[in-house]
Order: structure tokens, then C-alpha cells, then sequence
């Protein structure tokens, strides 16, 4: 069922004046300020794209979202996700179905094999409870479509070391090849993607939540080759290459398409291709999108480089700067210029993005100067080989910083061109930057080296250990870094060198991310394609999770990377064909370091800018262990205050909090469904200024600290971004979770989630918040006990509960503790 | 020289002054233990006192946000927005005592022309105070702001009165001509233009 909607606006440039507007790629009328112009919406929620261009080419761009409702028409298939379950006995897991379209069904109705194994709600949003050990088979039906998946119920508190805990096998016809990261926003967009190519080269990106249930799928249509990368807004950059014959130039020039895809639907928001081809992206904190663009060799040979800047939001280029390219140049004898021609440089690293905006790239470049005699002969064969440092400053400034320059004429006996290559370039965390590059002068015989470039000057270590490519490298605390050849792990710290290697004795190794505390985690690949997790400590000591320093933990996939909570991903093996798949290990699994760049391309969104994940760091979780973490006591709080809003069964919420607010409990449910932020604010350097308001308000009283410094400054246990329109922003100092696991402990977790998501939908504060709720004298009294007083009002007399917090110095400025 | 030291004392003056109410803040404790923003009294009559920078505070938050991760966060107990904050105070009283500078010497010498009686000026101005204005009533208006009722309301009226004399100020300049081409009409002068000194 499709609907037609006409989309209306104002539109008006003060220059040059209005050129155009579309809707969806359709031009829309113009007339005066004002356009309009029809378009389609099918059952559930739609991306409206309207562009808007001046006559000097800028966009404007303006992208929303409409919902029609409507009933789906009968599946040809069903997909339930996650699949390949494996959990314990009384844990919860939710379920959906979706479409051979990737459409979430929620008007299937499901059940289980054996209902005294496990049980299954029978509202849109099932959850299944594991009752008791076993295998139960869970089939969900819309109309005469099926479709069942397997899970096991293992007893125990923790699952073993290893266990997958979800996974998304990919469609039919289809390979995973690749598990990305969205970064985290305050919309409804997915935590992950699953990018699936079948074997016509046609891609695939399914979106899920973290907790595996689909969301949406879209095709990518045919390409030669596609990457992904997570796109600063939620969504992604797909990146598709392909090369076509041009009789012009004899030749097969790449050329690259970049298309944004939508969080919330997976249609395309914008397309740019610039007949080029375009290198690996980053993506700046801001959105915008940075990369390398080659142009395609012209007649007289030239290949020209540049960095551009696109939009983010639309597409359109903001910038694009000439990068230094190798110059070839063959001179006759009487001096006259024979040849001479741009190569377009030699390699590059990737681009890395400081936490305040600077671009970096490592270039290397290999110019050379032939002369030739008059008998057309080689007098003379200069090369140059230079590795330097690009980088782009936040003031528009640029600057190369020569690493390393060899000259040699290669017509005299003995010598060997030089040559180079930039694997790695990373800020170090106090405004300098790492780049790892390689000597490969000599064949087979590659020289690692760091160079640490500061204010202070250059640096070089060379690491013997290593040998080739540098995969990857990561900043860990306390001036440690971390890099690898798949072989060998070797730590070194930015100012003085060497620490301590890793040599493999398997098949090789990986860096997962670094970890608080100093430390790594690794993934080792023991002897066959499936990996396991290998950690070290801070001098190098290496432990296998589960099993201790002597046998590795059973391996379960590969290409294994850190979630923003700290659980481990990786494309299962265990299937017939590589699954998207979350797997347990010891816990916590991976307690993120302290770090701007911690994980290799950066934070686990790995689209090489370095600011999200220490703006928003995860609270910590230890899944499959028998007792919470932090991580896991709030969101399951939040999950439980949010099932609460659901049903109708909380007469005492409208009573004592709603209705005394002016908000209805359905309002206040609609608002608990847009994905909330909760994240670790000890270790979130975010600027209060720009997490707790929006910049451009005036009356923002935070200033630039940092959330970390702000809630050490005043003993903070919780902050809450108020008020936070689109969805609930909460930073937390762990220690207040209730983490034994226990009713009072749930409670009272739920209680706080309560206070802080009312601060966040309503926008008063603490002292408006308690005043409206009666909480300002008696009992519960804000103006004795602080806010912790609302906490207490909502835990009492609407949850049921009366556990308090351990004040651990009444006259200080400590943080409330739960002691539960 | 005295003029000088008269447009060098107002803003040093009112930096002491700034600086002297922030570390008061600091030093002033939560006191309770909150979740949300609280910003003690003497705080708030610093935002008030030089409410115009309220203006530039968007400025502010984006020229700190881009330093995250390096440098200092803080110098001599100051954060940087605070830091920009307090040069930003210097700016605005500066362009005050310049102002005070420029009506003496009118008053002296009737002839002489600065930017702060052009047209584009006391435009600008105008729309500042009516900012202002709009901004001192919404702080005025439910729900209180940085859990401080009775601060929140100092600074309201601080900033109102900011607004009602950059709204005075330039008004009574933007109508001068008005009023000066009634009053040489009413005396027979012809439009007035040529006789300032005559009407003033």
C-alpha cells in the first residue's frame, strides 16, 4: 500500500538567489519563497530528502522522516533474529521477525517447542524466558509463513568462555563480509550492520539493535568492490568502486561512488561521485567526511591527489586541497624537457582525525629526475623517496613535516632506490601524532619504524620485532601504544620506545582494542581461521581468557572487535556461512582504556576520528557473569522502567508522578523509546558544553570541562542532559549501580533511571522536579538530602522500594555508593 | 592621558570585578547534592552585570569544544570558557568606556563623529536590547534555571535592565533626527541639518 503526500515549504537564499529543490531526487515547484511537490510513502517509515540549490551550485539539505501506517502484505519469507541463541537458565531475550524486505513484523505471532523449557510473550515485542536446560525451537508466523530458530538453554552462572551469545546469519545467497559499528546518536537509529555481498558482487546492509533484533536491510545493488563505514549521524558511507574501459586514454580508470544511507530507513540521503577514485574516508565528530581523491590519468600521465571535505549531512564538497604529489621529469641533453608528469604519490596511510579537528596523513612520494645523453642513453636517474606528515589544522591551516628524505642517483654502481610506505597515522593524545611506516629499501628485509611527531621535534623507534605491514595501531594509558604485523604485538611508549613484544607462536594475531589499566586485548588465531581472545597486562603478561596463560579459550571466528559496551564481535564460524556474532568471554570483556584512539581506526565505530568514543564511553558490562556490571544493572534498569511504561499496570506512576507533572504515561513511554545514551561519565572527556545543551544556547551554563571533571569537581553520581528531546543523555559514575543483582538493588537502579529520563523529557531541574512531586519536605525532602531525594519519592512510592545510597563522607564531595 | 585612564579604569574595573565573582562561585559549595546545573547567586550577577556577552556565548562553547583532548582545560583555577569569558569582559567594558569617552567629548564638541552615532550602530544595538529584552523575560518565565529561583531572577533583572538601556541608548539616538528636524520646523530653521549647534 502506497500513499502520495505533498511536502510544502519555504525555501530562500539571500545571494545568489534559488535555483532548484527537489524532493527525493524530484524537482519540486517553486514559487516565490515558497515549494511544494509530491511524493510516495509505503507502509512504515520513510526518509523525505529535500535539497534546495542556489544559483551558485551550494545545498542545502533538510532530511526527515514520515510514517505511514498500514498493514504488510503476506511475507514471502521470515527471518527471526537474533538466531543461534545460547543463554542461560531465567534470562530474558527479545525476538522479531522480519520480511524477505528486511520489514519488522510485528504481527507475527510466535511460540515455543516446549513451553516448559522457556516461555514467550504474546504482545509485538516478544521476550522469551529460559526456564529450564534444554533446546527449544522458537517459530514466529505471519499469516501461512514460518520461520523457527534453535536456541539452547545452558545451565550455570556464566556462560563458558567462547559461548556465542546472538547471532545474524547473513540471507540466503549471501556472505557476511563485514560488521560495522554505527556511532552512537540520540535517534532511532541501529547499534550494528551487517554488510552481506552474494556472489554477483551484490551488496547488502542489514541494521540491527545490540541486542541482535533487525531493524531494516538494503540492497546495494552490483559493484566491483564496496566498503562501509559508519557515518557521523548513526548511518553509513557506502563506498562502491568500479572501473569501465575509456578508448581516450587506453586505459581502466577507477572511479569510486559514495553514498550516505539513512540510520532510520537505509535509503540513500545523498550521492557523490566525482569520477575519481576516492581512498578510505574518516569521519570528523562534526560529520564531515574527509578522503583522499585520486583523478583518473589524463593524457599526458598525470594523476593528481587531493583532500576533500564533503557535508556530511548533504553531500556537497566543502573543501578540497591539492596533496603533494611525486613529479616525474626527463630532461634531453641539451636540457630541454623531454618528459614530465605527476604520479599522484606513491602510498599513503590512512587519514586520522584528532579530537580537535586536525587531519592527519602520511604521505610518501617518489619523485624522479632523469637525464638522458645525446645518444638518448641514461646519463643521470635521481629518485627521491620522501615519507612526510599532511596535516589539515581546525583553522583551515595545512602543513607538511618532512619523516624521512633519501636521495640517490641510481646510474652509479651499488645504489638502491629507496623506498617507503605509510601503514599507520594516529594522534597521540597530547596533540602530536604517530605515524608507522616501513624501510623496504632493501627486498625482504623490511625495517618497522614509529616516528612520534611533536612539538618538541621527531622521534624515531625502529622495533625489530616486527616485520612488514603494519595492520594496525592503537593508544593505550599512560603513554603506551601498540602496534602490530599480524605476528607480533610490540608495546612502546610515545616518548621513550620499546616496552615489550608478542611474538605468536599460532597463526598470527590482532589488536582488539587497549584497556584500562594499561593493557591490550587481542584476538589470536591458535592454529586454524577461528580466533580467540588473548589480553596482556601492562608489562606484557598475556592471560587467554578463561583458560589462563597456557591454552587458548575455544576459538569461535574471526575478525573480532570491541562494542561500545565492551562485548566481543566477530564473524562466526560455527555456521555454514560467517555470521555477525556476539560471543562471551571472561569478564569484563573489554573495559575500554582511557584512550582517544583505542581501537584500531580509531574508537569501535573505526571510521578514523577519535572523539566519539571518549565522549560517550560504555558503562562497563560483564555479560554472561552471574552478577551485573554497571553497564548491564542500568540498562537493565532502563529496560524494566520502559516495560513499566508499556502496560497499563502502574496506576501509581500516573498518581503520584504523571499527573502531577501535566505528562500522561503514554507520552512519557514514547519518549523512553527513542535510544537512550548511557554512558560512563568518569571517563567521557566530552565538553559539558556540548553534551548537556546545545551549543548555541545562550543560557547553557556548563562550561568546557570536561563531563569527567566536572562530575569528579562535584561528586556527581549522575547528569542528565535536560532538557533532551531526542532521547534521554545520562552520564553516570558507576559506583551508584546496584550491581548484586537483588530486588532492592533493581529497585532502586530503576528509581534513578526514572529521576534522571523525567529530567531529560520534562526539562526541570532538580528543585522544579522535586517541588512538582512533593518531594521538598518530609521524607523525601531535596532541600536535606539533595536530588537523591526525588530518587527516593519515585523508589517508594511508586516502585515499591526503600533501599538508600551509602553516603561515604556526608561532609565531602563523594559520590552517592550502592552498597547492594 | 586622562582619557586614556578613563576608558582603561571602567573595563579593568569591571574584569577585577568579574574575576572576583567567579572565584566567589567556585568557592561557593552545591548546597545540596544535585544532578542538575546549579550556578550560585554571585555567578549569576556576573552573567548579568555583563549580560551583552551573553550574545557570544555560542562563540565561546565552539571555540572550547575544538581544544577537547589537548592543552590545558584550565589556567590559574579558570576554565577556558571562563578565561574567554573574562577577555570577552574586557571587550564589552571597553566599548563602554569608549562610549562614555564619546558622549563627553560630544558634549565638548558637538561636531565630532564617531561610530557609535551611525545609523548601522544604533541599529545593531537596538536589536541587541531587544534580545536582551526577549532573553531577561524568558529567564523571568517557569521552569527555574540552574536550580537557583532567587539567582536566576537577579540575573533576569540584570539583563532586563542591560536590554532597556541598549534600547534607550540607541533609540534616542536612531530618533534624534527625527526630533531635531520637528524642533527646527517648530523654529523656522529650515530641516535642521546644518544647525546642531543652534538646536543642541
Amino acid at each position: 500500500m502506497n500513499a502520495a503526500v505533498t511536502v510544502s515549504g519555504a525555501v530562500s537564499d539571500a545571494l545568489s538567489g534559488v535555483s532548484s529543490v527537489t524532493c527525493d531526487g524530484a524537482a519540486a515547484n517553486v514559487t516565490g519563497g515558497n515549494f511544494s511537490c509530491n511524493i510516495s510513502l509505503t507502509v512504515g517509515v520513510n526518509l523525505v530528502v529535500v535539497r534546495a540549490t542556489d544559483m551558485a551550485g551550494n545545498v542545502a539539505a533538510s532530511n526527515f522522516h514520515l510514517s505511514l501506517m498500514g498493514t504488510l502484505p503476506v511475507p514471502n519469507s521470515l527471518q527471526i533474529s537474533p538466531a543461534g541463541v545460547n543463554m542461560l537458565v531465567g534470562e530474558t531475550r527479545q525476538f522479531a521477525a522480519a520480511d524477505e524486505l528486511g520489514r519488522v513484523r510485528s504481527d507475527a505471532s510466535w511460540a515455543v517447542s516446549d513451553s516448559t523449557l522457556a516461555t514467550i510473550t504474546a504482545d509485538s515485542s516478544p521476550t522469551l524466558t529460559a526456564v529450564a536446560t534444554g533446546q527449544v525451537t522458537l517459530t514466529a508466523t505471519v499469516q501461512s509463513i514460518t520461520a523457527q530458530v534453535q536456541l539452547n538453554i545452558l545451565s550455570g552462572a556464566t556462560l563458558p568462555p567462547g559461548t556465542v551469545r546472538w547471532s545474524a546469519p547473513p540471507l540466503t545467497g549471501f556472505t557476511t563480509r563485514q560488521i560495522i559499528q554505527a556511532v552512537p546518536t540520540a535517534g532511532n537509529g541501529p547499534d550494528l550492520y551487517s554488510h552481506e555481498i552474494d556472489s554477483n558482487g551484490n551488496g547488502l546492509i542489514r541494521a540491527f539493535t545490540a541486542d541482535g533484533l533487525p531493524l531494516w536491510q538494503a540492497s546495494l545493488g552490483p559493484s566491483d568492490y564496496s566498503g562501509v563505514t559508519p557515518d557521523g549521524f548513526g548511518g553509513l558511507l557506502v563506498s562502491n568502486t568500479s572501473s569501465s574501459y575509456q578508448p581516450s586514454t587506453n586505459s581502466y580508470p577507477v572511479t569510486t561512488t559514495l553514498t550516505d544511507r539513512d540510520s532510520v530507513t537505509g535509503a540513500p540521503v545523498w550521492t557523490y561521485s566525482p569520477g575519481a577514485y576516492i581512498g578510505q574516508s574518516a569521519i570528523r565528530a562534526d560529520g564531515t567526511i574527509f578522503f583522499v581523491q585520486a583523478t583518473p590519468q589524463d593524457s599526458a600521465g598525470n594523476i593528481y591527489t587531493y583532500l576533500v571535505a564533503l557535508n556530511g549531512n548533504s553531500g556537497t564538497p566543502v573543501f578540497s586541497l591539492q596533496l603533494p604529489d611525486a613529479l616525474v621529469q626527463t630532461f634531453n641533453c641539451n636540457g630541454s624537457l623531454s618528459l614530465s608528469y605527476y604520479t599522484g604519490g606513491d602510498s599513503r596511510s590512512n587519514l586520522a582525525i584528532d579530537t580537535d579537528g586536525t587531519v592527519s596523513l602520511a604521505i610518501i612520494s617518489r619523485s624522479a629526475t632523469g637525464t638522458l645523453n645525446c645518444d638518448n642513453t641514461v646519463a643521470s636517474s635521481v629518485y627521491t623517496t620522501s615519507l612526510s606528515l599532511f596535516q589539515l589544522k581546525p583553522d583551515g591551516s595545512t602543513s607538511v613535516t618532512p619523516v624521512r628524505s633519501t636521495t640517490v642517483d641510481n646510474t652509479q654502481p651499488g645504489t638502491t632506490v629507496p623506498k617507503y610506505d605509510a601503514w599507520q597515522v594516529i594522534p597521540d593524545g597530547q596533540g602530536g601524532t604517530l605515524v608507522a611506516w616501513t624501510d623496504n629499501t632493501t627486498p625482504n628485509q623490511p625495517l618497522d619504524y614509529v616516528t612520534h611527531l611533536s612539538a618538541s621535534g621527531n622521534s624515531d623507534f625502529y622495533f625489530p620485532a616486527l616485520h612488514g605491514p603494519i595492520a594496525s595501531m592503537v593508544l593505550g594509558e599512560n603513554g603506551a601504544a601498540y602496534l602490530t604485523d599480524v605476528q607480533t604485538i610490540q608495546a612502546f611508549n610515545i616518548t621513550s620506545g620499546p616496552l615489550w613484544n608478542y611474538v605468536s607462536p599460532g597463526n598470527g594475531v590482532e589488536i582488539i582494542a587497549s584497556s584500562a589499566g594499561g593493557g591490550l586485548v587481542t584476538g589470536e588465531f591458535p592454529a586454524s581461521n577461528a580466533e580467540t581472545v588473548l589480553r596482556f597486562d601492562s608489562t606484557g603478561q598475556p592471560t587467554y581468557d578463561g583458560t589462563g596463560n597456557a591454552t587458548p579459550a575455544p576459538a569461535f571466528g574471526s575478525l573480532f572487535q570491541a562494542s561500545w559496551t565492551g562485548e566481543i564481535l566477530g564473524l562466526s564460524t560455527s555456521s555454514s556461512s560467517p555470521a555477525l556474532s556476539v560471543a562471551t568471554f571472561t569478564t569484563p570483556v573489554v573495559d575500554w582504556a582511557n584512550s582517544l584512539w583505542a581501537a584500531p581506526d580509531g574508537g569501535p565505530a573505526r571510521n578514523d576520528g577519535s572523539a566519539q568514543m571518549s565522549w560517550f564511553p560504555p558503562l562497563q558490562t560483564c555479560p554472561g557473569a552471574s552478577k551485573p556490571c554497571a553497564g548491564e544493572a542500568t540498562w537493565n534498569a532502563f529496560k524494566a522502567l520502559k516495560t513499566l511504561m508499556a502496560g497499563p499496570n502502574c496506576p501509581l506512576c500516573n498518581t503520584q508522578v504523571f499527573t502531577k507533572l501535566g505528562i500522561t504515561q503514554s507520552q512519557f513511554y514514547t519518549y523512553l523509546s527513542l535510544p537512550p545514551l548511557l554512558s560512563d561519565g568518569t571517563r567521557s572527556n566530552a565538553p559539558m558544553n556540548h553534551v548537556m545543551c546545545n551549543w548555541w544556547n545562550i543560557f547553557c551554563a556548563y562550561g568546557s570541562e570536561t563531563v569527567a571533571n566536572f562530575m569528579q569537581r562535584k561528586g556527581s553520581d549522575a547528569i542528565s542532559r535536560t532538557p533532551s528531546p531526542k532521547g534521554v543523555v545520562i552520564f553516570f559514575n558507576p559506583v551508584v549501580a546496584c550491581t548484586a543483582g537483588t530486588s532492592p538493588g533493581t529497585i532502586l537502579n530503576e528509581a534513578m533511571l526514572f529521576h534522571e529520563t523525567l529530567h531529560g523529557f520534562t526539562g526541570l531541574g532538580d528543585n522544579d522536579l522535586a517541588n512538582a512531586l512533593g518531594a521538598n519536605s518530609g521524607n523525601y525532602n531535596i532541600n536535606t538530602q539533595g536530588s537523591v531525594a526525588i530518587t527516593y519519592y519515585l523508589e517508594n512510592y511508586v516502585l515499591g522500594g526503600n533501599l538508600t545510597y551509602y553516603d561515604p563522607n556526608p561532609s565531602g564531595n563523594e559520590p552517592l555508593v550502592c552498597q547492594n | 592621558m586622562p582619557k586614556l585612564k578613563s576608558t582603561l579604569f571602567l573595563p579593568l574595573c569591571q574584569f577585577v570585578l568579574s574575576i572576583t565573582l567567579f572565584t566567589w562561585g567556585h568557592n561557593v559549595r552545591y548546597p545540596v547534592r544535585l544532578d542538575t546545573i546549579y550556578l550560585p547567586t554571585v555567578t549569576l550577577i556576573c552573567y548579568g552585570i555583563n549580560a551583552p556577552i551573553l550574545l557570544i556565548r555560542p562563540l565561546i562553547s565552539l571555540l572550547t569544544s575544538i581544544q577537547i583532548g589537548h592543552g590545558p582545560r584550565s589556567i590559574l583555577g579558570f576554565a577556558l570558557d571562563e578565561i574567554l569569558f573574562l577577555v570577552a569582559v574586557l571587550g564589552l567594558w571597553s566599548l563602554v568606556a569608549r562610549w562614555f569617552q564619546t558622549v563627553r567629548d560630544q558634549n565638548e564638541d558637538r561636531s565630532s563623529r564617531t561610530v557609535f552615532g551611525s545609523r548601522v550602530w544604533n541599529i545593531v544595538v537596538a536589536m541587541f536590547g531587544a534580545f536582551l529584552l526577549v532573553a531577561g523575560i524568558l529567564l523571568l518565565l517557569p521552569p527555574d534555571r540552574f536550580n537557583n529561583p532567587l539567582g536566576t531572577k537577579v540575573e533576569a533583572i540584570l539583563i532586563i535592565a542591560w536590554a532597556s538601556a541598549l534600547l534607550f541608548v540607541a533609540g534616542r539616538s536612531l530618533l534624534s533626527p527625527w526630533r531635531r528636524k520637528r524642533l527646527a520646523s517648530s523654529l523656522g530653521v529650515g530641516d535642521g541639518v546644518g544647525d546642531r549647534r543652534d538646536v543642541f
